[in-house]
Parts: C-alpha cells; structure tokens; sequence
C-alpha cells in the first residue's frame, strides 16, 4: 500500500468523525413545544423576552439566577431559569437564544445569546421625523 | 421635478459616486486589457492594462478621500456619516469611524489590494499579465460591492454616498419632498455616532491588520492561477514565497490582535472563544500557512504540487467565505456578531462561488475537461441566479466542481509528482500542511452548521421520511434542518483542535532535523534526544507547577508537545545550524508558535473562576446539572474572601460614560482566633476555648480549640463570623472595572485586568444598580404600599413586619388629637436580622367620618418609615405604606473574578512568532533584491 493511500483513508476518517461529531454536538433549533416534549433533551429556543412579566433577579438570594418569562416564535410562553446573573440591557434585549432543557414545568437554561436592537441592526431613526 | 433642498452638500457625494462607477468600470477594463495581453503576449496591451488599474487606483484612493471628507465635514444628511461618526466623537476616531460600516471596510479591503497590485506591477513583471488580470477581477467584484444600484429589483452594492433622505425606506416620504428638511428635522444636526465600544485604539489598529491579512491571500491565489494558466505549474512560487508568509505574518498578528483585544477590553472572559467571526480569521490563516510551508517545499523540487496550488487558492475563497458568512446574516443566532442581513446575500454568494468556479476550472488541466467543466458550472451559476429553487442547485454545483477536482487531481498531477521518501523533511511538511488543512476542514464545518441548514432545507422532507420509513433518528433529526451550533462551543472545538495543536506541535519539533530527499534516521533521532529529554523534564516541573493531572492526559500531552517544540527549535538554532543568521527568522517563529500553543494551553486549560458563589441558597434544588458558581455578590464594604485574596467593593464613581467600581483585593494574612471568639462552619456555630493561629482546615483545629454551641442567643448569633483560615491583610492592589454606559448602543461592562509576570487577575462587573432611586431629604426611599390581613407577613429588606391586628384607641386624646376623632392602632412587630424584636404602631386618623389626617410612624432603628394608607373593612384588609431608609439595602455589585496563569507565554509567544516572520520574510526579500543586481 503506497503512503498517499494511507493518508487518503486518515483524511477521510477524520473528515467523517468531523461531521459525525458536528452533527452529535450540536443541539437543535426548537420551540418550547419541541423542548417540552423531550423534556431533559438541550435544545437551542429562538424567542422574546416577556416585558409584560416579571424578570426576577435578586442577588441578595442568588447572584447567579435570573427568572423570567419568554415567549417563543410561535407564541408559546414559559418559564425560565437562567443560571446566569441578569444579562446587562436584558429589558432592551429584541431577541433571545436560549440554550438549555426542560424540567418539569420549566425551562432551565444555562447560557443565553441576546440580540440588541442597536448594536449591528440598523435602525432607521429618522422615521420620527417625518412631517 | 428637481427641488433644491437647502444646507444639503450633495456635490462631494455626487462625484463620489461618480467615482465609484469609473472605479467599477476600470477594474473591469484592465481585467480585459490584462487578459489580452497575457493572451496575445502583448505589451501594449499590458501597457494599457496597467494604466487601467492605476486609474481604478486613483478612482478608488478619490472615494476614499471623499469619504473622509464628509466624515470629517460632519455632513449628517449622508447615512453613512450620521451612522457612524457625531459631533461628539473625538477627530482621532475618524478611521474607526470610517470602517465600523460594511462600504467602508470593502474600501479599506480594496485600499489594501491596490497596494499590493501596484507592488506587484512594480517588482513582478514577468508575472504582471496573468497576476494583474486576475487581481483586476477581484477588484470588479469588489468595487461592485459599492455601486448601490438595482438591477431588475436585485440589489448591487451598497452605496457610502447614498443621502437618508434618498435610503429606500424614504423614498416617497412627505418629508423628503420639502426642501428645508435639513433645519426642519433636528435629528440632522447631529449623527448617532460610533458606537462606544469600539472608541478605541484596537478599532484603529485591528481592523487595518486584519484586512492587510486578508488582502495578502489575494496574491498566492492569483499566483497559483496565474501559474495554472501559463501550464507552469511551479514557477510562480519563488515570486509567491515572500508575498505568502508576509500573510502569514500579517493575517496571524490581525487575529492574534483580535483575540487580546477581546480579553483586554471586551467581556468574552477570556482570550479566544471559537466564535464564528473569529474561527471565520482562523481557518484562511491555517489554509495560508500550509500552502506557504508547500511553495518552500516545491520550490526545491515539485512535489505535491496539486495541495500547494489547492491550499493556496483556497485561503483566499476562505477569505470570501468567511466574508460571505460574516456579512449575509446567515449565521444570524449563532454568533454574538454578527451583522444582519444587508440585502447583497445573493452577491457575496455569486462572488464566492464564482472564484470557486475558477479555482476548479484551472485546476482542471487538460483543455477540453476544462472548457466542459467550465461551460456547465457557470450555466448552472446562471440558471441559479434567476430560478427560484436555488439551493439545490448550488449544492449540485458543488458537488460537481468536488468530483471534478479529485479527477483532475488523480488525472492530471502524476506526472510531476513522484513519492516522497518516508525519512525526508518535505513528506514531513506536506504532512504538517495536511494537519493543518484537516483542523481547517473541522473549524469551517462546525462553524457552518447555519449553511448546512439551508443546504439540507430542500431535501428535508425526503430524510423526514426516510428516517421515519427506517426509523433512523439521525436522519430524522438531519432532515429537520435546524442544527444550532454546538452548545459547548469550547468543548466540541477542542475536542478536535487538541490532537491538531498536538500534531502540529510534533511536526514543528522534529521536521527540520529531517534533511530534503532523505535522511539517516537514526542520525535525526540522536540529534532530538536532547531536546526530548529536556521537554520531557520541563513538562513535568510546569505540569505540576500549574496543576496538570493524569485526569486530562490530552491537555498533559498537548504541553509536552508544544514544550518539545520549543526546545527542540532552540537546540537546532543553537546547535545544528550554529546559530545560522539563515535559519533565525524561521526558528524563532516556530518556537513562537510553540510558545502561543503552550501560552494558551495553561492560561485557558488552567484558569480559576476566583468568584464562587457563597451564598446559602442552594441552587440545585431547581434541577439537576444547573449549578453556577461563577458570579459572586459584594456588597459595598463587605470584605469577602476570594481565591487567594480578599475583596472589598469600595463604590463606583463616573469618569465620562464610564461607571467605575473600585474593588481592591488584599492579599491574606494569618488569622488568630481569641478565646470567647464565635464562628460559624458546616452551618454549626463554634466558640474558641484557646487562642490559636489556625490552620488550613477548620477540622483539624475542631477538637482542640472549639465547641460546639448549641443554642445560640441573638447576641452570640450576630457576634458569628465565617470561620477562615486567613484574614485580609495588606492591600495588594485595586482594579477598576467599568461599565460604559450609553443609551444608544446599550450598556456594555470592560474588565480589568491585574497582570503578574505568571499570572492575570481579571475582573468583570456582571451586574450592579447603575442608578439608585431618588430618596427623600431623610434618606428614605418612596414607599410601597402593601396590602395585608390580620397576621401576615411583609419582608422589608432586613426586617419582617408582621401584622398582629387593630383596635380603636380609646381616647384620641393620649394622641394629642381631639376627642371626636376615630383612631385605629395597628401592632405590627418587626422582627430584626438578629432575632430582635421592635413594636410599632402606626394609626389612622378619621376626623368627620371622612377626613383623614396622614400621619406616618417612624421606626429608627429598623429605617422604616410606616403609615397607613387605607383601611377595608369589607375584605377585612389594610394597606400599609412602608418606606425604607437607603442604609437598609447596602449597594452591591455582582462581579467575577478570573486567574488566567501563564499568559505571558502567549504574549511573548505571539511577539517570537511575528518577528520570526519578520525576518525571514526581510531575509528573502533582500536576498532576491541582491539576485537582481
């Protein structure tokens, strides 16, 4: 066997274990309704923040706990805990990636992705003016 | 219907565009002049050609400088100067302000490819033709990046000079029709500025690297081409070679710069964070590295040419790809920053998949395989740009152009490429460019997981019901088409990276002790014992300085890699080649590489999160695996032990936009406990019966100097303290970290970081009240009014209030009131932290049956003030209003506290390397600048 054909079968190896890997380490996309029907599976929830509902943060209790409510793409709400510290701006947030499971009758989430309205979207102000 | 608007500058915009339109049609006409004249071997053509390249030069220099102009003018009725600069910002922030925005960073890319052409028209003639031809196409496709016009509804470019009032979303309104609008609409008068988090020197510095890096891909691409197309398959490289590692060189420093900057100001928590935007630098930048280590090696003979033409074509398609990824929006929710969706997707895509095409086609050697590979690839490319179904397309496209590459590279290079010999230093390195290729390979197919999506999306109800026919869950789940990016980034990443940095470490070992063609191996092993054993000693003295175990012989054996590297690279520099001027630049970027790997190894591998969470609220109880112990909570003033320090949060005061909080850490000094002394541990109090200096366990001193306290009084109670085995002792110093407050991009926190020679100190501020409620001239704070019956509770903020019932006084009088008025007494008790208890009664005055005379009971010692608000009979209610003095909530931050040990390694590792680089670049260019005299 010629040496460009060992290295040929190790590339391929490895590029299968790449995707294999990829595909096995990442979570999935859901809606609460996904999360809640497999309930101890980590899944990735696109929503909103619920301004109507309280966002609880008490540091006094716990600094590394934030309870609050979101609302999926789909319209569906529940309850969150975040095992995080309130996110900086999180009432400002537009939309919010959670990342975590669901136990019981909530969704226990130990990372969180914000989007910021202001920070790269492009916001036309000007519209205020109009007259 | 013209109208003259008034104040409006349009002139500078007006010939700005001007300029970009002749800009975009000389880049197109010295592709063509080029192209003729490599094809004819014309030098008239290649005369003109190059007159046409530097008047789309200047064209691009005059857009640049309009561009300037305005900024610098504060023309707010342009959008891209009233999106990113204000009358505030301060004039040494003009270039950060200049390429914050998507044109502004085209033209900064297209600045940097000028230069370079124009380097390469001066010092590359015999190369200029092919070169230029193709760099001219780049430059089509870029400048096109800026026209801003619509063709049959598709958006082309996006243009710096476009006036708000003429953005697409404006079009039409009633505002923009009046000729005033300027002085009518006062948010004209100024910009929104740049945002405050990019006010600094890394703007400034960060992104022109970055882009000079980028820029530098271009020329081994066009190279390569250029190669491919005269059928000279390696003569190119000796031009190419400098030109190569300056990217290296230039694209490693802009990425590395990222990574300190996001450690330095940004609040990542650390160095590097495998984000899509930074993986999207990574992988052109490791792709460069193994094609320039191959020019070297086909420079002294052709061997596995076809990977050192791929590699170096490649780096530069990644380049656009990462541009693709970054600035399309596609990876939306995956990555922090991101920009959104611009509307010239579907051009960043034809421009990736078009240099694709040509990659693909040259590659391609024998003429009729070419032509037919050609002639379908770009038909599909056509039918794609007007059908509807355009992914399916896209990835038939791309699948043809992959077979087509292993036929051409089965077919066409075995010819010129013979077997290497096992023991020779070129299979060595074509290995190393192998690793290098396949870490690349694993980094962009983890970070496109947002690409695969819309690739599978069409095919995704086929594999839904496949899965479901066989009932193969991968398949169901692939055929969902909606993978998040894998949620430990880091951990998956690693996972991968590890046994690469590994390799790679190896091969930067031992490569260069192999001589070309072949080598006596015992002779190169003997040579590397030495290095080896001494690897072997220093891994284990810094694997149990900095804690590495067994537990994690990956990490373990990554440092033993990187150590042998840089070992193993002195010794050959030292001793093998005797300290060879040559061989400087070389070895001392290798072992700066090392030393970046050994850097990184520990300062990430091994940091501590200094801030536990203490607090006595278990958070487990509320699911299993959700446990965080990485924000601590300091109340202003309280001294908390941390780490190897103790911490006070001092108070926060405001210097500009910045909120500053003073934390000074004090370094521990032994404690001493007295007799009589109270402690608390493992939730039992203590008291000292003899006065000892304790030890590091509070069990081992447990049967000698303490008791047991049973019942403890409220007096003892609030006497107890934490057991500690140290005490603060000097101050050791402060850090001020900040949040930077702004209303229009929000409030964004910066670390501060303590450096030591063998360590950081790095703090962030994760939460803190950035501003308090107004009090009243007493201190008190606007009650709040509590609704409650007989016997409930209220929790006040250090107190419980409880409501113990009501009665009508008997005589008013002893309230200095009139007899006729009505009084209720209510009994509260309030119940302090320290078990004791205060009464207070507050009462409610009826005059007349209706009137009623507010009157508020102060309760000093427990800062409340209480009044009550309404009394209902019917619900059998009462409302209380309570305010709190501002001494009962004692400010407080939540911060985190992180050790990053050995980061100076890193620091000095990416110095080495950059100057390794650096000369050895310098060296060759000298060295050909003498071969030409």
């Amino acid at each position: 066997m010629k040496k460009t054909h060992i290295i040929a079968i190790v590339i391929i190896a490895v590029a299968i274990g790449a995707i294999i890997s990829t595909l096995s380490d990442s979570s999935t996309y859901a809606d609460f309704a996904e999360a809640f029907n497999n309930p101890g599976e980590e899944f990735h929830v696109v929503g909103k923040l619920d301004k109507s509902a309280a966002i609880d943060y008490n540091p006094n209790n716990d600094p590394n706990l934030t309870v609050f409510t979101m609302i999926d793409n789909q319209g569906r709400s529940s309850k969150v805990y975040l095992s995080k510290s309130k996110p900086q701006d999180f009432e400002r947030s537009e939309s919010v990636v959670l990342i975590g499971k669901v136990e019981g009758d909530a969704f226990y989430a130990n990372n969180i992705l914000m989007k910021c309205p202001s920070k790269y979207s492009e916001q036309n102000q000007m519209k205020a003016g109009n007259g | 219907m013209d109208i003259n608007y008034i104040g409006e500058h349009a002139a500078p915009g007006q010939l700005g565009n001007w300029f970009v339109q002749l800009s975009f049609v000389f880049s197109i006409l010295a592709a063509v002049a080029y192209y003729l004249g490599e094809r004819n071997r014309d030098t008239s053509w290649l005369q003109l050609g190059r007159w046409l390249f530097r008047l789309h030069s200047a064209s691009v220099v005059a857009v640049i400088g309009l561009l300037f102009y305005l900024i610098l003018q504060q023309y707010f009725e342009y959008d891209y100067v009233w999106k990113h600069s204000n009358r505030a910002m301060e004039a040494k922030y003009v270039f950060a302000c200049f390429w914050e925005g998507q044109e502004g960073s085209f033209l900064l890319w297209m600045f940097w490819h000028l230069v370079i052409g124009n380097l390469l028209i001066w010092r590359n003639k015999s190369w200029e033709g092919p070169v230029l031809s193709v760099l001219s196409l780049v430059q089509v496709f870029l400048s096109s990046m800026l026209l801003g016009l619509y063709v049959a509804g598709q958006k082309i470019g996006s243009n710096p000079f476009l006036l708000i009032r003429e953005l697409p979303e404006n079009l039409g309104l009633p505002w923009t029709q009046s000729p005033n609008y300027l002085s009518l609409i006062p948010q004209f008068a100024d910009g929104r500025g740049l945002n405050p988090l990019l006010q600094n020197y890394w703007m400034t510095i960060h992104p022109p690297t970055l882009f000079l890096g980028f820029a530098l891909t271009v020329v081994p691409f066009c190279f390569a081409i250029a190669g491919l197309w005269r059928g000279d398959l390696t003569g190119w490289m000796k031009a190419a070679r400098s030109w190569s590692f300056s990217g290296v060189l230039v694209l490693g420093v802009g990425i590395l710069m990222g990574g300190a900057w996001a450690y330095e100001a940004l609040n990542f928590g650390g160095f590097w964070a495998w984000d899509p935007v930074e993986n999207a630098s990574l992988v052109p930048w490791l792709t460069l590295v193994g094609a320039a280590h191959l020019i070297i090696v086909n420079l002294r003979k052709p061997q596995s040419v076809f990977l050192a033409l791929f590699l170096s074509m490649i780096s530069f398609i990644l380049v656009l790809y990462s541009t693709f990824l970054t600035r399309s929006g596609v990876l939306g929710d995956s990555s922090v920053h991101s920009f959104t969706d611009n509307g010239m997707t579907g051009q960043l895509l034809l421009y990736l998949l078009t240099f694709l095409l040509l990659m693909t086609a040259l590659l391609i050697r024998r003429p009729l395989e070419r032509v037919l590979y050609s002639g379908i690839s770009a038909s599909m490319l056509v039918i794609t740009a007007v059908m509807e179904q355009k992914v399916a397309l896209i990835l038939v496209f791309l699948f043809f152009s992959a077979l087509a590459l292993v036929r051409a590279y089965r077919s066409d290079y075995r010819q010129v490429t013979e077997e290497e010999k096992l023991w020779s230093r070129e299979f060595w390195m074509f290995i190393g460019s192998l690793v290098l290729g396949l870490s690349a390979l694993q980094i962009s197919f983890s970070t496109s997981t947002p690409v695969i999506n819309l690739l599978i999306k069409p095919f995704s109800e086929t594999f839904g019901q496949w899965g479901q026919q066989w009932n193969w869950e991968w398949l169901i789940k692939l055929g969902k088409a909606n993978f998040a990016p894998p949620s430990n980034a880091i951990q998956h990443y690693n996972k991968w990276q590890i046994p690469f940095a590994f390799l790679t470490a190896m091969l930067i070992a031992a490569t260069q002790f192999f001589a070309y063609r072949d080598s006596d191996i015992k002779k190169v092993l003997s040579r590397l014992a030495m290095p080896f054993g001494l690897a072997v000693i220093l891994t284990i003295g810094l694997g149990y300085a900095f804690q590495f175990s067994w537990s994690q012989p990956n990490l373990l054996v990554l440092l033993f890699s990187g150590i042998f590297a840089v070992t193993a690279n002195a010794h050959y520099w030292l001793v093998v080649v005797k300290k060879a001027n040559k061989m400087l630049g070389s070895s001392m970027a290798h072992l700066g590489f090392a030393l970046i790997l050994v850097g990184a190894l520990i300062s990430a591998g091994k940091s501590v999160k200094l801030s536990e969470n203490k607090t006595t609220f278990d958070i487990t109880s509320l699911g299993k695996d959700f446990k965080n112990n990485e924000d601590m909570l300091l109340f202003k003033g309280d001294t908390v032990a941390m780490g190897d320090y103790f911490v006070t949060y001092k108070g926060k005061k405001t210097e500009g936009i910045n909120q500053l909080y003073q934390v000074d850490y004090f370094s521990p000094k032994p404690n001493r406990y007295l007799k009589g002394q109270l402690v608390l541990s493992q939730g039992v109090v203590f008291e000292c019966t003899r006065e000892h200096v304790p030890s590091s366990n509070f069990l081992n001193d447990q049967a000698n100097y303490w008791k047991v306290v049973d019942q403890p009084s409220s007096e003892q109670l609030r006497q107890t303290k934490l057991w500690n085995a140290g005490r603060a002792g000097d101050l050791a110093f402060t850090l001020y970290p900040r949040i930077q407050m702004n209303a229009k991009f929000g409030n964004v926190p910066e670390p501060s970081t303590k450096h030591f020679l063998h360590k950081d100190i790095y703090t962030h501020i994760r939460w803190a009240e950035l501003e308090r409620d107004t009090v009243d001239a007493e201190g008190y704070f606007k009650p709040q009014d509590y609704q409650i019956s007989k016997g409930d509770t209220i929790f006040s903020a250090r107190t419980l209030i409880v409501f113990e019932g009501m009665n009508l006084a008997s005589d008013p009088t002893e309230f200095r009131l009139l007899p006729s008025d009505l009084v209720a007494v209510a009994h509260l008790k309030i119940i302090q932290a320290d078990k004791q208890e205060i009464h207070a009664n507050p009462i409610f005055i009826l005059r007349d049956n209706n009137l009623v005379i507010p009157d508020v009971t102060e309760v000093k010692e427990a800062g409340l003030k209480i009044a009550i608000s309404e009394i209902n009979p019917a619900e059998n209610k009462v409302s209380f209003s309570i305010a709190e003095h501002q001494d009962n909530t004692k400010e407080f931050v939540v911060m985190q506290a992180i050790m990053f040990p050995g980061i100076n390694v890193l620091w000095i590792g990416i110095v080495l390397m950059g100057l390794g680089t650096l000369i050895a670049v310098l060296q060759r260019i000298r060295a050909s600048l003498k071969n030409e005299r």
